[in-house]
């Protein structure tokens, strides 16, 4: 399995390789910015994440440069983003292969959505995350699982979205 | 009405269908409401998937947090410590050569000490690269030969090259040091490496009597803002 298909999976001792193999030259890096280090570590974090969230999405398969350097890039991003400086050639060129949505996490509706997928039942979290998070289509899930037929699964779907408007009603 | 949003999410609409979407999104409050809640919970289950990973990720610095602690103390008394001799020889140095006159070999004495170990302090607890922590062991031991066999083991690290090079240094090795220190170029990376690599290349130069060539790099280090500047327009004074 490639280093990308583990990173998909999540594996936690690739996760914990790869994360502390980079996080002292990144901190060495980022030193150049005159950041506070909580602030760093907080990049280099947020930065990993979403390297790990790209690969989910199949983003980086045909990746062709390092691991590392497509980290050490989205974290350049991100201080310059922080900073508010200018973004290079570099950093423009990184678009291609990096989409990554600000999210505003204090969204009263988004925090209670967010709370009430933990009491969503696996099988309804499961095809939720396949669909709005890995961007797979239906058709795809439909490989992936169990469902007899496209129709079966999209009933399944808009079930698992009211069942989550109700709890949200209650809560 | 649902087929729509859907094929919104799944970025399959026609060119027709878009049509519909988007004339949809102005008249028809409902389909509107059902799309933004759709669009909050793809954001939310974002939001979820992110926290999970970043509490995970957090996790491993809580683990190795002893390590973590003991990188930037290690690092810290190194730097105080590398100040300090750098200063004491430096001291010495320049009363040297007034007294007996300047030489590059002198300078080289003066100014060189072997670079801390700055990438994996000997540590306890958990490490996940063997050789790595095999190869500082043998640095710090001043077991040079060593060192060099195993850094060069450890592929794609520009701190393994970096070593490698000052370990040939010590062992009197100037020729092979000068030239991984020349070829090694740090493309896109850490800092301070980049800035050693010129500095201790400019010490090679001066031990092996190169001294324009010392020069220029220590020009060089005096124009940018680097962690060297100083130290490197102090031996320029003196050449």
């Amino acid at each position: 399995m490639t280093e990308i298909e583990k990173l998909k999976q999540r594996d936690p001792k690739t996760l914990e390789r790869l994360y502390l193999a980079h996080k002292t030259s990144f901190v060495q890096f980022a030193a150049k910015y005159q950041m506070r280090r909580e602030d760093v570590l907080d990049v280099y974090q947020d930065a990993f994440v979403a390297m790990v969230e790209n690969a989910q999405k199949g983003k980086i398969d045909d990746l062709k440069s390092e691991l590392k350097t497509y980290l050490f890039s989205i974290g350049k991003y991100m201080i310059f983003n922080l900073l508010k400086k200018p973004k290079t050639d570099e950093l423009i060129n990184l678009e291609d292969n990096y989409e990554y949505e600000d999210i505003n996490a204090s969204e009263d509706l988004l925090i209670k959505l967010e709370k009430n997928l933990n009491n969503l039942g696996e099988q309804c979290y499961k095809i939720l995350r396949m669909f709005y998070y890995e961007n797979l289509k239906l058709n795809d899930i439909l490989n992936k699982s169990s469902y007899q037929s496209k129709d079966v699964l999209k009933s399944q779907k808009a079930r698992c979205i009211k069942q989550l408007k109700e709890m949200l009603q209650k809560s | 009405m649902e087929e729509l949003i859907e094929k919104y999410f799944e970025n399959t609409l026609t060119e027709q269908e878009l049509k519909a979407f988007e004339e949809n999104l102005r008249s028809n409050a409902s389909f509107k409401e059902e799309f933004e809640f759709q669009k909050s919970l793809k954001q939310s289950i974002h939001l979820k998937e992110r926290n999970e990973l970043k509490s995970i990720l957090k996790g491993f610095d809580n683990k190795n947090s002893d390590v973590r602690f003991e990188i930037q103390k290690n690092n810290k008394v190194w730097r105080f410590a590398a100040a300090a001799v750098v200063l004491i020889l430096a001291a010495f140095g320049i009363y040297k050569y007034q007294t007996d006159g300047k030489n590059t070999q002198d300078l080289y004495l003066a100014y060189h000490q072997p670079y801390p170990n700055i990438v994996a302090p000997n540590v306890r607890g958990e490490n996940t690269e063997g050789i790595k922590n095999e190869a500082f062991k043998a640095y710090e031991a001043e077991n040079y030969q060593e060192a060099i066999r195993l850094f060069s083991q450890i592929k794609d690290e520009e701190f393994a090259i970096f070593y490698t090079a000052i370990s040939y240094l010590e062992l009197n090795e100037n020729q092979k040091a000068i030239e991984i220190l020349k070829s090694n170029k740090f493309s896109e990376t850490p800092f301070p490496f980049e800035t050693y690599n010129k500095w201790y290349l400019a010490l090679a130069y001066l031990k092996t009597g190169q001294k324009n060539e010392a020069k220029t790099i220590l020009e060089d280090l005096t124009k940018t803002d680097n962690p060297q500047k100083q130290k490197a327009q102090e031996l320029l004074n003196e050449l």
